[in-house]
């Protein structure tokens, strides 16, 4: 599970008030979310952590064009650590650390190696927010 | 609503302790109290069904005083509208199980009694002893008897603990259907984080004598507030590797789920671990069953 910190800069809510849509600063890249029941915990300016799966982001290089997924940004292949089909790959962005999991096969189409410069693409109904860890007695 | 405000001293394994507590319950709800043994919770169950006096402090239920030690009010045992329900049975073991039941019930009606043999799925075991019963049967014989008495505060002491995880499941599915079905108020006692998120409203953690948290099971056990809509709390039975990620085996009610983890997160976990398992409410697929198939038949092609 991937993990970033990062402020709630604004909400907004359809009509019924149960579905929202976050934007986020996380260490100044600009991400966006969708989510259900905000609880009352999260408002303008919380600081939250924002997860996300491994298996649930895409990569690309050299991307042009438009395209839906709300979050885009860049990162830098700081390892790769194969298998036989699938690859685990760590990168370096402004928001910390994150790893994406895709298809070996994928890495030799992209012809992908350490230090390369990628775009990480992520969908807003991905990303789930907590508040930061606090500690307790449990 | 019920209010305890209760102290009394009591000598437990470490030496002698105050039982010191103060608590509200909203009528119809589950509450648990949480706790290592020898911490008082069930001499608190013990004092709300009048076996047991506190030093001092007061007991209301509904409106009515049972205990008021500033008054010198103590509403006996059998002045008190309780059902409890114990890990050991306690039925009677030469009647049948519906004379069992009547015998709970303070006027006699043999009706109800019949109604609560079907809802209780004990019908076909009407006449039979407890002793030939299973455990998981002779439980619902607890529970059907101790809700016949129309109590105004139920009292489950870990009542499902000496049972197998099946069987556990199931009557816990029971107690939240008579729980919903007669609006009782119920205060239970268990150590089962799982049992606690499947059943309660609201978790008093009880530690030496002292409530120290109280609030919903996710607010108490969970230490931070997740945005996800599906979740339940689970136990990791097993983590193997696969290719360079990771599966995870993690108990789901009576059924098993293989999760995905990755090297971060083994890094982090081992069997036996309790975890958050947590989805957003885009990621599941619904599919329709045939119609055809038992529910439960169905493997979907996943």
């Amino acid at each position: 599970m991937n993990c970033f910190s990062a402020i709630i800069t604004s909400i907004e809510t359809d009509e019924s008030g149960s579905l929202f849509l976050l934007e986020l600063d996380a260490s100044g890249l600009q991400l966006s979310m969708l989510l259900f029941d905000l609880k009352p915990a999260f408002t303008e300016g919380s600081s939250v952590n924002l997860l996300f799966k491994e298996t649930g982001m895409a990569i690309a290089r050299n991307l042009t064009g438009e395209i839906s997924l709300s979050n885009k940004f860049s990162a830098t292949v700081t390892a790769i650590r194969s298998g036989n089909i699938l690859a685990d790959i760590t990168l370096a962005s402004p928001a910390g650390e994150c790893t994406v999991i895709v298809t070996i096969r994928s890495i030799q189409r992209m012809k992908l190696d350490i230090g390369d410069s990628v775009t990480v693409l992520l969908h807003a109904s991905q990303i789930s927010l907590e508040t930061p860890r606090m500690i307790t007695e449990n | 609503m019920i209010r305890i405000t209760v102290e009394k001293k009591l000598s437990g394994a470490e030496g002698p302790f105050t039982l010191s507590i103060d608590l509200q319950m909203k009528p119809q709800s589950i509450l648990t109290l949480y706790g290592k043994s020898g911490t008082g919770k069930t001499t608190l169950l013990r004092m709300l069904a009048g076996l047991v006096k506190p030093d001092s402090g007061s007991i209301e239920v509904n409106g009515e005083i049972w205990f008021d030690s500033s008054c010198g009010v103590c509403l006996p045992p059998q002045k008190r509208r309780v059902g409890m329900v114990f890990q050991d049975y306690a039925l009677f073991p030469t009647m049948t199980v519906r004379e069992n039941l009547l015998f709970a019930q303070e006027k006699k009606e043999p009706g109800k009694v019949e109604e609560m043999l079907e809802l209780t799925g004990l019908l076909a075991l009407r006449d039979r002893n407890p002793g030939s019963l299973s455990g998981g049967q002779q439980q619902r014989v607890a529970l059907a008897r101790a809700i016949l008495r129309a109590p105004d505060i139920l009292l489950l002491d870990e009542p499902l603990s000496a049972l197998d995880q099946k069987t556990r499941g199931q009557l816990q599915d029971e107690i939240l259907k008579v729980h919903h079905r007669f609006g009782l108020s119920t205060l239970l006692v268990s150590h089962d984080k799982q049992e606690v998120f499947k059943l309660s409203d609201s978790v008093a953690v009880i530690k030496n004598g002292c409530i120290t948290r109280t609030g919903t099971p996710h607010d108490v056990f969970l230490d931070r507030i997740t945005s996800n809509k599906f979740s339940f709390v689970s136990t990791i039975l097993s983590i193997r590797k696969v290719d360079c990620i990771y599966l995870a085996v993690i108990g789901a009610g009576n059924e098993l789920v293989e999760v995905v983890l990755c090297e971060r997160d083994a890094a982090n976990l081992k069997p036996g671990d309790e975890v958050l398992v947590a989805s957003k409410a885009f990621n599941p697929i619904v599919m329709k069953l045939k119609e055809a198939t038992e529910p439960g038949d169905e493997t979907p092609p996943i």
